[in-house]
């Protein structure tokens, strides 16, 4: 094969790969991932519950540890 | 998709909402199912990486930054997710399943052509089938993809150019078992 060949050949398996169909995606497949994906993209109000519970928590420490060091000391 | 679309569902996404999901999805499901599933060999599995990629979406779409590059972030997930998977065993990969769905063609050469290439891309290893799925058939840019493989620009033009020879190389032995 001379090297214009191998050229010619290597572009023509370089278009034949771009020209390559794309598989059927499945529509129930989509439904499903838009499903599960619309359940993660809600907001979360736990997550902010949390956030809550420990600053309340770290807070109450404070609190407790000034309150010991004024008055009980 | 465009840039701007790309922006567009980042932004909604930031914001949580579904549009922008829809907007990712439309554009890149398909071309990201098809790389899948050439590159699995498996119906099965491209169709739960392509969940697993698109609930990532869902997941981190909303701390994603507004200049992230969607198509590279989605093809990072989807080809991490495969290599997880294929570094504990290799997947067997199902040729009659591949060339089962190769499109029709409308000259009876250009489908044997066809079926010929998407043979030989199955006997391929993994690593040079991915290369070759992104360099041409997802037509990622040399810089998107040498970032996307962790490749330095030298390292992907050899692995490219060697890739290409060996799917040469699995073409010309189909061809020669046909002639025998």
């Amino acid at each position: 094969m001379t090297e214009q060949d191998s050229i010619a050949a290597d572009r023509a398996l370089s278009a034949r790969l771009r020209t390559m169909p794309q598989p059927e995606l499945p529509p129930a497949l989509s439904h499903q991932i838009r499903a599960a994906a619309l359940l993660k993209l809600q907001p979360r109000p736990v997550r902010r519950a949390w956030v809550l519970a420990a600053a309340g928590t770290s807070l109450g420490y404070l609190a407790a540890a000034l309150h010991f060091a004024l008055f009980v000391l | 998709m465009s840039e701007t679309n790309d922006r567009d569902a980042i932004a909604l996404l930031r914001r949580r909402d579904p549009r922008g999901f829809d907007l990712a999805y439309a554009a890149y499901a398909p071309q990201l199912f098809a790389f899948l599933r050439r590159l699995s060999g498996h119906r099965e599995l491209a169709e739960d990486l392509l969940q697993h990629t698109f609930l990532r979406l869902a997941q981190h779409g909303p701390d994603l930054r507004p200049d992230s590059d969607l198509r590279a972030w989605l093809y990072s997930v989807a080809r991490n997710g495969y290599w997880s998977i294929a570094r504990r065993h290799v997947p067997h990969v199902d040729h009659e399943e591949i060339l089962e769905h190769a499109a029709p063609a409308t000259e009876l050469e250009a489908r044997l052509l066809l079926r010929d290439v998407e043979r030989a891309l199955t006997e391929l290893c993994a690593e040079d089938r991915e290369v070759l799925l992104l360099s041409f058939v997802d037509a990622l840019q040399p810089d998107e993809l040498a970032a996307l493989l962790g490749l330095k620009p030298e390292a992907l033009r050899k692995r490219l150019s060697r890739a290409r020879a060996r799917l040469f190389a699995t073409l010309e032995q189909q061809r020669r078992k046909c002639n025998d």
